[in-house]
């Protein structure tokens, strides 16, 4: 633990929140974000707070993915803990609803942590890295789906669990559209800029030299194996908080939250942003859910094929995303022009 | 300083390191010398704790290293240069360098400025990205990453390779100026005799995962024992 403080304290001195082309997008994104409500009737509004909540989701994944190169199979796993988490609690534990959603918060994240951490700790610390990480991860989505339907005394089965409140705190709930929107943007953002000054800065530079070469960066003197241990877990604890904010709007949970087909498109989300670019994680969300939107309604059948060919392309042509693409030319292009100099 | 005895080591069931011995002494610079496959790189992967010994020991100084992870050896005061220089060619040339600062004994965020008086190209070019550079730049890059750590021993592993004849020399003169300037001992594994003859003190020749011979420099002029050992 000593190793990671000691390396966030060196974020003060190093490029952190900088203004790179990323983090303008980022400022821009969450602006526009700002006024969207001004311009949106409710039920527009309560879509652009799941977006912004899926978005929270897939910027979990890309903080792993994105910047260690391994890709978890498993992220629905812990948005799923989270929503049943708080579902669980909200519904079973029987607490003073002023308190509700912070305890169903803290019971969402801190399972997600715990499963993230013990998962983790057994594959990385056990040098499972590449298409074996992935597949472990993907197994630990389908566990846990079965567990979801099969333990239905505490979960709801098949059915899951419906009756959870709006999120509130301290007597004030954001059940009105606007309020959980902006509950939803707050958290977002205040993530996304963590995350992009993090990971701009010493620990972002550790990542990219372990994502090229571990072993190098061992011989540095960088214990990589807790280093992508913690990685995870916090990657999983954002997942949890996108999953149990989620449920608090919906007021219901069900398996299909913590399954396959959701760890599945949050890969999507994050490779059409382009992996490793952090706002682009959310971009890619809100293109998937306004092409979904689009495609859907012409045909509902017609959606699973285009997004499985939109797919393939991407794997074909962007194998990052096209947004990380972009990225890398502009970076690339400025690189040497500081090299030139 | 370094003490290597009877270590055993290998992949898997391949076994390449068959009971080796060595010692490095403080400011010495000790060549490894063999030809190809007789487990030089093995050697230095064994003491830097990428590849396990099976049996013997690794002294650094009194502490037996062997079972040590990988960075923790790295912050015990032992620099790598693998082979191919081992850079992150997706990083700039500073952030190569700063990758190197973990493991300074007083925690420095600072890349020591004898790095750029030693090798001005790399001030030169501190935001250009590692990949795009030339092989020998590559080399003085990798070099002053692991010093960036201030080393108490660095491994050098075969730094001539690819590199032209003139560079090569310029990196013989820098590891003699290393080891007077600095309290730092040296193991390098190397094909190049000129490189040898400039850079170290003495040497040890592995046949089959074995030191079998042990000479100064002046022993370098020997043809015998060169066209015994190293087939020259």
């Amino acid at each position: 633990m000593t190793q990671l403080s000691s390396l966030l304290a060196a974020n003060k001195t190093a490029s952190g929140l900088r203004f790179r082309p990323a983090t303008l997008i980022a400022i821009l994104l969450i602006l526009i974000m700002s006024v969207v409500p001004l311009f949106s009737n409710a039920y527009d509004l309560t879509n652009y707070r799941d977006v912004l909540l899926f978005g929270l989701f897939a910027l979990s994944l890309d903080i792993f993915w994105g910047r260690t190169g391994i890709l978890s199979f498993g992220h629905a796993t812990f948005f799923g803990l989270g929503a049943y988490g708080m579902a669980v609690s909200s519904i079973h534990f029987g607490i003073d609803p002023s308190y509700v959603s912070i305890v169903g918060l803290l019971v969402g994240i801190g399972l997600a942590a715990v499963v993230a951490a013990l998962v983790g700790y057994f594959i990385l610390y056990g040098g499972v890295r590449g298409d074996h990480f992935t597949i472990v991860t993907l197994a630990l989505t389908i566990v846990a789906n079965h567990i979801a339907i099969g333990w239905s005394k505490v979960t709801g089965g098949d059915s899951g669990l419906i009756g959870i409140p709006p999120f509130s705190i301290f007597g004030f709930s954001f059940y009105d559209p606007m309020a959980s929107y902006y509950l939803a943007l707050i958290v977002l953002a205040i993530c996304l800029f963590s995350a992009i000054w993090i990971l701009n800065g010493r620990l972002g530079l550790i990542l990219s030299a372990i994502r090229d070469d571990e072993v190098k960066a061992k011989t540095l003197g960088y214990d990589t194996k807790l280093i992508l241990l913690i990685t995870f877990v916090v990657s999983a604890m954002l997942a949890s908080l996108a999953g149990a904010l989620y449920v608090t709007n919906t007021g219901f949970v069900a398996p299909d939250m913590i399954a396959l087909l959701l760890s599945t498109e949050v890969i999507i989300w994050v490779a059409v942003g382009g992996s490793g670019t952090l706002v682009g994680a959310v971009i890619g969300t809100a293109i998937v859910w306004w092409l979904q939107q689009k495609i859907s309604s012409i045909s509902v059948t017609a959606w699973p094929i285009a997004i499985g060919s939109f797919f393939i392309m991407l794997v074909l042509f962007f194998p990052r995303g096209p947004g990380a693409f972009v990225l890398e030319k502009v970076k690339a292009f400025q690189k040497s022009r500081e090299g030139n100099k | 300083m370094l003490k290597v005895n009877n270590l055993t080591a290998g992949y898997g069931s391949a076994q390449i390191l068959n009971g080796v011995s060595l010692e490095l002494k403080n400011k010495e610079v000790l060549a490894l010398l063999g030809r190809n496959g007789v487990g030089k790189t093995t050697l230095l992967k064994s003491i830097m704790g990428i590849v396990r010994s099976t049996d013997g020991n690794i002294l650094l100084g009194s502490k037996d290293i062997s079972k040590t992870a990988t960075h923790e050896i790295a912050l015990n005061g032992i620099g790598y240069v693998p082979q191919g220089r081992g850079i992150f060619d997706k990083l700039t040339v500073e952030e190569n360098l700063r990758m190197g600062l973990r493991s300074r004994p007083d925690g420095s965020d600072e890349i020591p400025s004898f790095i750029f008086q030693k090798f001005p190209i790399l001030d030169e070019r501190r935001g250009q990205l590692a990949g795009t550079m030339s092989g020998g730049q590559k080399q003085q890059l990798a070099i002053s990453r692991a010093l960036c750590g201030d080393p108490k021993i660095l491994l050098l592993d075969e730094p001539s390779e690819g590199i032209q004849p003139n560079i090569v020399h310029d990196i013989g003169i820098f590891i003699r100026e290393l080891v007077a300037d600095r309290d730092i001992s040296i193991l390098i594994v190397e094909q190049n005799l000129k490189l040898i003859g400039l850079a170290s003190d003495r040497f040890d020749i592995m046949v089959k995962g074995q030191i079998v011979h042990s000479g100064t420099k002046d022993d370098l002029e020997n043809e015998e024992m060169l066209k015994e050992f190293l087939s020259v």
